[in-house]
């Protein structure tokens, strides 16, 4: 299955991903993101909060934002 | 459809109509042929100083010719990522996309405001506090007829509390009602590119609930202004002083400036001259080489206060009495009280006859003999 992928983390790139049938919420992000928990992190399914076990379907929109992100002066 | 919805859809449809105009609009990269003429040169120099085994110019071509070849990178990296952008398939949203995007924004902010005549979408951000600051609520507005950079929207503090130092600077990361995005800016912008408004504000929100002390307008140590190390009071940092010589803060009523140097002093490292009771700096104190008391550079004469001056010039002194009488004249004539007689020395003989034995009765004087007792 596609699902549309937008990490906000670092270059905020949006992009088609191909899945396995029964990928996760919590699955994605650990594919996408290597380094963090899902604990910082807003995730977003069709724009609207999801459970980490939620599983994704075809043309879903999965976005992820951190949610501390350092700004400056 | 109710009005709301209906002035949502028109929105939805007007920002995607800019958003495409501005893609439309957007020039073709160049390729950087001035960062490859440099690149060429380089090598060239670098292979001519190797050549000729002239290591400390090989050296330096060599360094140059590692940096000309990291700014063409970076120049085609740039290239790259425009080319990128327009090939995305995330692309530009579409309008029911957009549309979606404000419902989610008014679910995840509790109210979206559109203003179609001033082309903006706008959202209230909840109370923000950093380290115990109340920065309070921003509202966020953006401007969708304007190129999607910073320029394109306002971060408006509604509960101003900004810096003491600066009542422009409402937020650590926030001066006149402009974020620097810091790491989100490359998020924030290619969210605007595509559209994605719900990302955008969402990005925007995340970067003002996060404090980075190292990259602020004013840090939040100095957000209420500087404390005074004598009084407590808190300062503008621009108007706060500091001591010269143990760094402490001072407010402009705490300072105070040595009379001699100038130098500002904090109450614990200024001190007084006991002579003449004005403030000094230590350095510009000296002890009295007699009593050792603390004195300025004006009230010691050959390293002795003055008081000490005095006691010198009250000890009895030895002079030439000139035959006048002075009235100040210590030998001069005390009444004597009752009880008082005085006793006075026979004053001493100054002639010949002083040797002889006295006689008990009379002196001898011209044309009389002398009778014996």
């Amino acid at each position: 299955m596609k699902v549309l992928l937008i990490n906000n983390d670092g270059g905020g790139f949006a992009d088609h991903v191909e899945l396995p049938e029964g990928t996760t919420v919590i699955d994605l992000f650990r594919r996408t993101v290597k380094h963090r928990g899902p604990e910082d992190y807003l995730i977003r399914v069709n724009r609207q909060p999801a459970a980490r076990d939620e599983a994704l379907k075809e043309g879903d929109r999965v976005s992820i934002t951190p949610l501390k992100i350092e700004g400056a002066g | 459809m109710t009005n709301e919805k209906r002035r949502r859809l028109r929105a939805a449809l007007k920002i995607h109509v800019a958003l495409a105009a501005g893609r439309a609009s957007r020039p073709t990269p160049f390729l950087p042929l001035d960062a490859w003429r440099d690149l060429t040169r380089s090598a060239r120099l670098a292979a001519i100083a190797a050549d000729r085994g002239w290591t400390t110019a090989a050296s330096a071509a060599r360094a140059n010719y590692r940096r000309s070849a990291a700014e063409l990178s970076d120049r085609l990296a740039a290239c790259l990522r425009v080319l990128d952008a327009d090939d995305r398939p995330g692309g530009l949203q579409s309008p029911q996309e957009i549309l979606a995007d404000l419902a989610a924004l008014e679910a995840e902010f509790g109210e979206v405001e559109v203003d179609l005549k001033e082309k903006t979408v706008s959202v209230t951000t909840d109370s923000v506090a950093l380290e115990g600051v109340d920065l309070g609520r921003f509202d966020l507005a953006l401007r969708w007829d304007l190129e999607s950079d910073s320029g394109s929207y306002s971060v408006i503090a509604l509960d101003p509390n900004p810096a003491a130092e600066e009542e422009t600077t409402t937020h650590p990361h926030v001066r006149e009602e402009a974020l620097c995005e810091g790491d989100g800016r490359v998020p924030i912008r290619r969210a605007l590119e595509e559209g994605r408004l719900l990302d955008f504000f969402l990005l925007v929100r995340q970067v003002l609930v996060t404090y980075n002390p190292g990259s602020a307008y004013v840090p939040l140590s100095r957000w209420r202004g500087v404390p005074c190390a004598d009084c407590g009071a808190s300062a503008p940092d621009d108007e706060a002083d500091r001591c010269d010589r143990c760094g402490d803060d001072l407010c402009p009523d705490c300072s105070t400036s040595c009379r001699d140097c100038s130098g500002t002093c904090c109450s614990d490292c200024r001190d007084r001259c006991g002579g003449c009771d004005e403030s000094f700096c230590p350095s510009c104190l000296s002890a009295c080489r007699t009593c050792g008391e603390s004195r300025c550079h004006g009230c010691l004469e050959a390293d002795v206060c003055g008081d000490c001056r005095d006691d010198e010039t009250d000890e009895p002194e030895t002079h030439v009495n000139d035959g006048e009488t002075d009235e100040h004249d210590d030998d001069a004539a005390v009444p004597l009280a009752a009880d008082e007689t005085v006793t006075t020395d026979a004053p001493p003989a100054t002639t010949a006859a002083a040797d002889a034995p006295l006689t008990a009765v009379h002196a001898v004087r011209l044309g009389e003999a002398a009778v014996p007792a």
